[in-house]
């Protein structure tokens, strides 16, 4: 028994699952590439050292440490795509013009969850794009489009949460504790936000559609100009979303928490039905790569794959044909065997007495008995 | 959005006060007396369209809504300060209100200890409130009759729930120090508050306002 233990918080996935996950993900692929967003391939490890500075103190604590047996140096196994991407972008495609449309695909590991809620998934499939040294709603507008379309394609409804980084410090009493007032806005505790912060509390209840933002002006009519200019491009982000993706719920959500600690200014979250937390999340990252070379605007989007396949209603359905046949080997089915792919997908001969057997074990739609007309 | 709004309430004491909350936030619980042994109560909520309503173990609340099976849920603090789901916790709802305490014989001081031995069935508040004491206490994990370990010698303290200590008493225990107070809270799932947001903030709204007349009330 032993000897097949997975470790907390891994999985193997098995035909079915890993069948719909290579499909989201080539979907997603399709959905970036269409709007220009190139490949890029990161390396599974780096050292500590160098990506750090990328990652907050949160994500720095999740980390996966390794010490690499060829130099002794510590490396860490990638928790985030974004940092990998920041470094590449600054360094080796620092010549590169302006701006830079990125995309990524693969997994990311952690050693526990970044925002300490117990242990979770710690390998990760995510995929997503990074859109370099685009200042502006244009550009924040471009890439969640981009995120929209390829969940679009899985043909699941997409509700969207947005929210502005700019917006808690702009609000927040001098003196009120930073953390503990995010904890309680991350649990939408509007008793506990007042008791820490007086005057706060009515952030933990403006969610919901436009008409928040209005609420939101009202109550905190005094605040900070930085709040209101939050609060404006919010409106102005969602506007443009109503008209350019109409089929997306956006809603607003001021009190909500980051996924990541270095967005700042606007971030987003996709929700689906069926999946019990968000599939997209993404952000404005603006400080991230002058920790790496040269300061420039940012922003980006990962999906978590997984969790998307899981929302996927349904079964798959039954694709491919078992041709039934006494002469597996044979020329004459080798090439019958090609043409039964071109017309069902896929194809494989199975003897006889196993064919149907074989069909319903693994989800092929048909079986096709050898004979003179199976071309 | 046609789903049902399903939400999990504890079985026991809460499940009485709560109702009285539900009741005044237009979620009659009435049905659920009338038929224990059905899991799943479908119910009618004037204005918050339908509404199934699942009894569980106080411990099993927070899972549910976490992992979305309930949009919403009644639980103490103590349990979630113990599991930490990721939910959201809006609203504390006033009913159920106890205190965290480390509790144990009068004679002994569990902090004075070098390696106190702590019986609890909440292993994670009580590790790190004596880690917070720079103490690394032996946590001796139970699921019930907590007050027994230290007149047996299985522990030098407890760390549990005190409503009125009228158990420690007759025990002859007495509260060290309290750790902080239980009140029952709502919790709602991240992704139900989105997908659902019209049912979720109706109840939301609804029994915040059955809160705060329930505490004007004399």
């Amino acid at each position: 028994m032993t000897s097949n233990r997975l470790p907390d918080g891994v999985v193997d996935l098995l035909p079915g699952r890993a069948r719909a996950l290579a499909q989201a993900q080539a979907h997603l692929a399709r959905a970036f590439e269409r709007a220009g967003y190139a490949r890029l391939y990161t390396p599974l490890f780096e050292l500590l050292e160098v990506l750090e500075a990328g990652l907050g103190a949160e994500e720095r604590r999740a980390l996966f440490r390794l010490v690499d047996p060829a130099g002794g140096e510590v490396a860490v196994l990638r928790p985030d795509f974004t940092a990998q991407v920041a470094r590449v972008a600054t360094s080796k495609l620092a010549a590169l013009p302006r701006p830079l449309r990125l995309s990524y695909e693969g997994r990311i590991a952690r050693a526990r969850d970044p925002l300490g809620r117990g242990l979770r998934r710690r390998d990760v499939f995510q995929s997503g794009v990074e859109l370099i040294g685009a200042p502006g709603v244009d550009a924040e507008v471009e890439v969640i489009l981009a995120g929209v379309r390829g969940v679009a394609t899985l043909g699941l409804p997409l509700t969207l949460d947005l929210g502005h980084a700019q917006l808690l410090p702009a609000l927040l009493p001098p003196g009120a504790p930073m953390e503990a007032v995010q904890a309680a806005l991350a649990r939408k505790d509007a008793a506990a936000l007042d008791r820490l912060a007086p005057g706060l509390g009515p952030l933990a209840r403006l969610y919901g559609p436009r008409p928040v933002l209005d609420e939101a002006r009202r109550i905190f009519a005094a605040a900070a100009p930085e709040a209101h200019a939050a609060l404006d491009h919010l409106a102005e982000v969602a506007e443009r979303l109503a008209h350019a993706a109409p089929e997306v719920t956006v809603l607003l959500d001021l009190g909500t928490r980051r996924q990541h600690g270095y967005y700042t200014g606007l971030f987003f979250a996709g929700y689906v039905p069926n999946a019990a937390d968000a599939v997209l999340t993404g952000g404005r990252y603006d400080d991230l790569l002058g920790r790496f070379g040269a300061p420039e605007p940012a922003v980006g989007l990962g999906v978590d794959l997984l969790r998307l396949v899981e929302a996927q209603p349904g079964e798959a359905a039954p694709f491919g044909a078992v041709l039934a046949t006494q002469e597996p080997g044979s020329a004459r089915v080798l090439a019958a065997l090609e043409a039964l792919r071109d017309a069902h997908g896929r194809a494989v001969a199975v003897p006889p007495d196993a064919a149907e057997v074989y069909r319903a074990a693994h989800g092929y739609a048909v079986v096709v008995e050898d004979g003179p007309d199976v071309f | 959005m046609s789903a049902p709004l399903r939400i999990g309430l504890p079985k026991g004491r809460i499940l009485d006060d709560a109702g009285e909350l539900f009741r005044a936030a237009g979620v009659d619980l009435a049905p659920l007396r009338a038929d224990k042994r059905r899991l799943i109560h479908p119910l009618e909520a004037e204005g918050l369209g339908p509404v199934e309503v699942l009894v569980l173990r106080a411990s099993d609340v927070a899972p549910y809504v976490e992992h979305g099976a309930c949009a919403v849920g009644v639980v103490g603090n103590d349990t979630l300060e113990e599991q930490q789901p990721d939910v959201l916790w809006p609203l504390d709802l006033g009913i159920g209100r106890c205190r965290m305490c480390v509790a144990g014989l009068p004679g002994v001081d569990p902090f004075s200890l070098e390696q106190p031995r702590i019986a609890t069935k909440y292993g994670r508040v009580a590790k790190a409130h004596f880690s917070a004491r720079g103490l690394d206490a032996h946590i001796i994990e139970l699921s019930g009759a907590i007050e027994l370990a230290p007149l047996v010698g299985l522990a030098d303290a407890i760390v549990d729930i005190v409503e009125t200590g009228e158990t420690l008493r007759q025990n002859g225990l007495v509260v060290h120090e309290p750790i902080f107070d239980v009140s029952a809270r709502l919790v709602v799932n991240r992704a139900a508050l989105r997908l659902q947001m019209a049912a979720v903030r109706g109840l939301l709204e609804r029994l915040e306002a059955a809160v705060a007349a329930r505490e004007e009330a004399p």
